[in-house]
């Protein structure tokens, strides 16, 4: 476990006076949550980036993560396009892809686009699409398919690496059940 | 070019750069800075640490890139 996640024990001294309520919540202690509740919270990042973050409470984190995810894996699209997701023809940078859920989506909607275009013109040629073809999206070649698929499959992988923060990140204070009468403890590290 | 534009639909039909000018070479950079924030996002406990890092992040491997750039070019020539 990584020393940031560690837990700090609670101290028993109570808050000092004047201590606004926020000082007194990142003064608090961060509690640590069962493994279950972690790997939910993986899948809901996996599902959308930043979701895991979010639904834990960590707000600002889970927002951080899901607008440059989300804008990596978005911008990978828009550069290279649909055909950037391709289980059949890049087998390998789809396991990076993967990791973010949307990308099934995507290589699903290309492979049913494919399969119509198939359906309607049976004397076309098998294998990749090619321009000639008169596919239903232009296939990417060149630089735009080279960035298309870096910015997707980092994505991916960069949301692995939240899925397992989320697992092992404690619950901020704001969240953590306090028993019944207990007051805000100082000392320890706040968690965003 | 214009024609292809028109033509471009976004999020389905890729950017219309053909074999890739140099500057697209520039596309990288959003890419090493989401890189970055993304990572320091989930490595830093303070938030509000993480523009600062993620820029200093950035530029390494900004730098780290251009000399194996510079280094391959020596090799390869």
């Amino acid at each position: 476990m990584p020393a940031d996640h560690a837990p700090t024990p609670a101290r028993s001294a109570p808050a000092a006076p004047g201590v606004s309520a926020r000082a007194e919540r990142r003064a608090a202690p961060p509690r640590r949550r069962g493994v279950a509740t972690g790997v939910v919270a993986a899948v809901a990042g996996w599902t959308l980036p930043g979701l895991g973050h979010l639904v834990t409470g960590h707000t600002a984190r889970g927002l951080v993560l899901a607008v440059t995810l989300g804008s990596l894996w978005l911008g990978g699209l828009l550069i290279g396009g649909l055909s950037v997701v391709d289980r059949q023809a890049d087998p390998a940078w789809f396991l990076g892809q993967a990791l973010l859920a949307p990308s099934l989506a995507a290589d699903h909607y290309r492979a049913r686009l494919v399969a119509e275009h198939r359906a309607a013109h049976p004397d076309a040629p098998g294998g990749r699409l090619v321009p000639a073809d008169r596919p239903p999206f232009e296939p990417s070649f060149g630089r735009a398919r080279e960035l298309g698929t870096l910015y997707t499959s980092l994505a991916g992988l960069l949301n692995l690496l939240a899925m397992l923060d989320v697992v092992y990140r404690p619950v901020p204070p704001a969240r953590a059940r306090r028993p019944a009468g207990a007051t805000p403890t100082a000392g320890g590290r706040g968690v965003a | 070019m214009i024609a292809l534009l028109l033509a471009y639909r976004p999020f389905i039909d890729p950017l219309p750069v053909g074999p890739g000018p140099a500057w697209t070479l520039a596309l990288f950079l959003p890419l090493v800075v989401a890189v970055a924030v993304a990572y320091k996002a989930i490595k830093l406990d303070r938030l509000a640490h993480v523009p600062g890092q993620a820029l200093r992040l950035a530029l390494q491997i900004i730098l780290f890139m251009a000399a194996a750039a510079g280094l391959l070019v020596l090799l390869t020539r």
